[in-house]
């Protein structure tokens, strides 16, 4: 061995790196060469000078590491990593701005709860002292929260698929499938939720993995410590607290993120999928990537939404985003679409919206909403408590508002007050306000009628 | 956690998960940043800007365990942004710092070396020394020393084989342990 390998292998020694099969070689080598044994007596003393000479750039260090998270968290929350700085227009900003006043998700004492509660801790049987009460049920890890159609499970060691009990608990291990027609929802432990579209297969491996078989699952993923993941064929697609869409398509599994962030794992390494990006995973890689109207490509899940009959702060964010793109050409007969597929839980978001001071400079977008009501309306998705709401809209300046708003009436009531639609158009103001007089003595009347049941036509 | 899942969670939203990034890479960058400009006041000011760019950039990062070569990136450029703008300026030498020469960068020939040598002029010579070698023998030195890196953390860092890095540590401790030699006779 040469003097110059050797003073490789000297360096290794002085780094704790030398390997086990070479140290004998170096000190065979040591023993018979006096210029490698100064050279590793000069090493050793530059080593320790060296450290000495370092230890004040290593402080300098952890004082600027702390420095640099001081001025991290004096950003403060819109510093937050992962934010979106949401370019609204003023319209939408109106909007966010009035689900923010009326917090429609907010339960109140005319809304009645459309899906089975999530089961928690079990109460003891009647009699059974409470202070030796073991009667504790545990958390499940997941319950069907909402089921439309024909769901069937098979639990862990079982061979026959049977009917999911809406509200029944799921254990790990089991394996869950839907109909051709049905959807359905799960919330797991976490206070996840996992939603499955129609001819899907899914296994509950644990409360915080899955195994996607066949078909589509939308996963809001609730933050924990530990990841999320679903499997596919060939990679796993995890996430710390995020929303992402994962859909077999024959070899390939399409992903796509509604928020957060995704790290794809295969064979060929991992690529992190970013909030507003559609990704082609094929043989365990991302084969391809682009940017995507991630609302509408999850549109799928509004069926499951509109069911919950009343409204959340996840209706809200899509119908924000619905409603921005209204007055973009080519998506506002898609988006007008999905507005009216999440239903009688967007009516009051939209009613308050119009209301909104800051919508005023958005005309159109003030109008469309206006014609959206009235188009629920005509649906029988009319909520009891919003018709005072669109009562107000009687005297707003815009004549096509006054119009849109006259005609939910109609179609929820069934009634004018002796004033046609087409008239709130006019600039009969005088007639106007006698009308609108009216319906709120009408309203006066019927209120708590109105308020109890829901409005079919 | 690793570096990965690190990233990811404050992709996520968990500031304190690029708080442990910063802690376990500042270092690391700090060394990168001073083997860049050999100035080891303005190597900090680097490392700060290069940690703040990559908080804001961190979106961009596709590969979350690749995050350490990807920081070293950023702090590269951030160096070459600095060390461009300064080659434009002109720099009257009152405002040189005592570790360097009327350039600026090179320390020069014989400073510190005629006195009598207290810890601090120890200290100085040998950093000035380091500071002088060629910039991807310095390097290695640095992130050595500045936080007792393992070979595997350096090759990942910069990109090259362990076996590198224990090449160029060993070609940068005999330049030093020659030129220390000379500069002491």
């Amino acid at each position: 061995m040469s003097c110059e390998e050797v003073s490789n292998l000297i360096s290794a020694e002085l780094d704790g790196e030398l390997l086990p099969e070479d140290r004998p070689a170096l000190e065979a080598h040591l023993a018979v060469c006096v210029a490698c044994r100064s050279v590793l007596e000069a090493f050793r003393l530059q080593d320790g000078e060296l450290r000495r000479s370092f230890a004040p750039r290593r402080r300098a260090a952890q004082d600027l590491a702390r420095s640099v998270v001081a001025r991290l968290r004096s950003r403060g929350p819109g510093g937050r990593l992962g934010t979106v700085v949401l370019q609204l227009s003023t319209a939408a900003a109106g909007f966010a701005l009035a689900l923010l006043l009326f917090r429609p998700w907010e339960r109140g004492p005319d809304r009645t709860p459309h899906s089975p509660p999530i089961v928690a801790v079990k109460e003891a049987p009647a009699g059974t002292p409470k202070a030796h009460s073991t009667v504790s049920a545990p958390i499940p890890m997941a319950t069907l929260t909402l089921a439309m159609g024909m769901i069937e499970v098979l639990p862990p060691g079982e061979r026959e698929w049977k009917a999911a009990p809406a509200g029944g608990p799921i254990d790990a291990g089991t394996r869950v499938r839907t109909g051709p027609e049905a959807l359905c929802e799960f919330r797991t432990a976490d206070g996840s939720a996992v939603r499955l579209n129609v001819a899907t297969e899914v296994a509950f491996l644990s409360e915080r993995r899955l195994d996607l078989a066949r078909g589509q699952v939308l996963s809001t993923v609730a933050h924990a410590p530990t990841r999320f993941e679903v499997t596919v064929p060939e990679a796993t697609v995890a996430a710390l607290g995020t929303e992402f869409d994962l859909q077999l398509r024959g070899d390939e599994t399409q992903l796509i993120v509604v928020e957060g962030s995704t790290l794809v794992s295969g064979k060929t390494g991992n690529e992190i999928v970013h909030r507003g990006q559609r990704a082609t995973i094929g043989r365990g890689a991302v084969k391809k990537r682009d940017e995507y109207d991630i609302i509408l490509a999850t549109s799928w899940v509004h069926k499951i939404l509109a069911r919950k009959r009343e409204s959340s702060p996840e209706v809200a964010k899509r119908l924000e985003h619905l409603l921005a793109a209204i007055g973009k050409a080519k998506m506002e007969e898609l988006s007008e679409r999905e507005v009216l597929e999440l239903g009688e839980s967007c009516v009051k978001p939209l009613v308050s919206f119009v209301r909104s001071g800051l919508s005023r400079t958005d005309k159109n977008r003030r109008e469309k909403a206006a014609a959206l009501v009235a188009t629920l309306a005509g649906r029988g998705e009319v909520p009891g408590s919003a018709i005072e709401d669109i009562i107000q809209l009687l005297v707003d300046e815009d004549r096509n508002v006054r119009f849109h708003a006259a005609v939910a009436l109609e179609r929820s009531t069934r009634e004018t007050q002796g004033h046609a639609a087409e008239k709130w158009r006019t600039d009969e103001r005088a007639e106007q306000d006698e009308a609108y007089r009216k319906w709120i003595s009408w309203w006066a009347l019927h209120r708590a009628e109105y308020e109890r049941t829901r409005l079919k036509t | 956690m690793s570096d990965g899942e690190l990233v990811l969670a404050a992709l996520n939203g968990q500031g304190s998960a690029y708080e442990e990034l910063v802690h376990r890479w500042t270092a690391r960058v700090l060394a990168v940043c001073h083997a860049k400009v050999r100035r080891a006041d303005v190597a900090e000011d680097l490392a700060q800007e290069t940690l703040m760019r990559g908080f804001v950039a961190l979106k961009a990062l596709s590969d979350p365990e690749k995050f350490g070569a990807w920081l070293h990136g950023i702090a590269i450029r951030t160096c070459l942004d600095w060390l461009k703008a300064r080659a434009r300026k002109q720099v009257p030498f009152s405002s040189l710092g005592g570790e360097t020469g009327p350039d600026g960068l090179f320390p020069a020939p014989g400073d510190g070396a005629a006195a009598a040598l207290e810890k601090d002029d120890e200290r100085r010579e040998i950093l000035s020394e380091v500071e002088r070698l060629p910039e991807d023998l310095r390097k290695v030195i640095m992130l050595f020393y500045y936080e007792d890196s393992s070979y595997r953390e350096m090759a990942h860092v910069l990109g090259v084989s362990p076996a590198t890095i224990n090449a160029r540590l060993t070609k940068a401790r005999d330049l030093l342990r020659r030129r220390m030699s000379a500069a002491r006779r």
